[in-house]
């Protein structure tokens, strides 16, 4: 996957995040909410993304 | 410390530091999940070159066989998401732990050392990637500055 899909990821991820940043940084959001938000964010890290690919292959799933 | 609070106060506009903390590791966070998903992208590609199925059969033991060096090289990749995702979790949850402690409680070296260190994490997995041959955007600067701010070892 080239340079430019890596960015096109990355700005969508972020432009998904900003409506809730932009309340977060207006006060609308408590420290609760925010660490929340953060907290749902780590923790959908995938934790083994190589190992589920080379699985996915192995059993010829899509 | 004191110049550096005034420094992320001012930094941080009108949201509290927390908010400005945990803003920084929800955009980490994000980021790290891009990075996974482009390892889970070149893995199978590179399943998928190395042994395709038309000369390693599914259910093979040949195919099987032919997958065991790619799962070794990948095993690094895997390793340093993981160890990303622990720090960014540490560091949410010495936020969480600053936010119960609240006004007066010397939590703040902590937390910078805690984003500090997800921050060294995340460019540890940068470096792991870039010798797999994988390109993953780097940080954003507001992440960065954040650790910065208060002053992170």
């Amino acid at each position: 996957m080239g340079t430019e899909a890596v960015v096109m990821m990355l700005l969508k991820a972020i432009s998904e995040l900003v409506p809730g940043l932009l309340k977060a940084m207006t006060g609308t959001y408590s420290d609760e909410q925010a660490i929340e938000r953060a907290r749902a964010a780590y923790r959908a890290i995938p934790t083994s993304p190589a190992a589920s690919a080379i699985d996915a292959h192995e059993k010829g799933e899509p | 410390m004191i110049r550096a609070l005034a420094l992320v106060v001012l930094l941080s506009g009108c949201g509290s530091v927390i908010q400005t903390h945990a803003r920084a590791a929800a955009i980490a966070s994000v980021t790290t999940a891009t990075a996974a998903e482009l390892v889970s992208d070149s893995a199978r590609l590179d399943a998928q070159m190395t042994c395709p199925h038309d000369r390693y059969p599914v259910g093979s033991a040949a195919l099987r066989e032919c997958l065991d060096p790619l799962r070794e090289r990948w095993a690094p990749a895997d390793a340093a998401v993981v160890s990303t995702r622990a720090a960014l979790g540490i560091w949410v949850e010495s936020l969480e732990l600053a936010r119960i402690a609240g006004d007066g409680a010397d939590l703040w070296r902590p937390l910078a050392t805690a984003a500090a260190r997800a921050i060294r994490a995340y460019q540890a997995l940068v470096a792991v990637l870039q010798a797999l041959g994988v390109d993953v955007p780097l940080l954003p600067a507001v992440v960065v500055s954040a650790a910065d701010a208060l002053g992170g070892e």
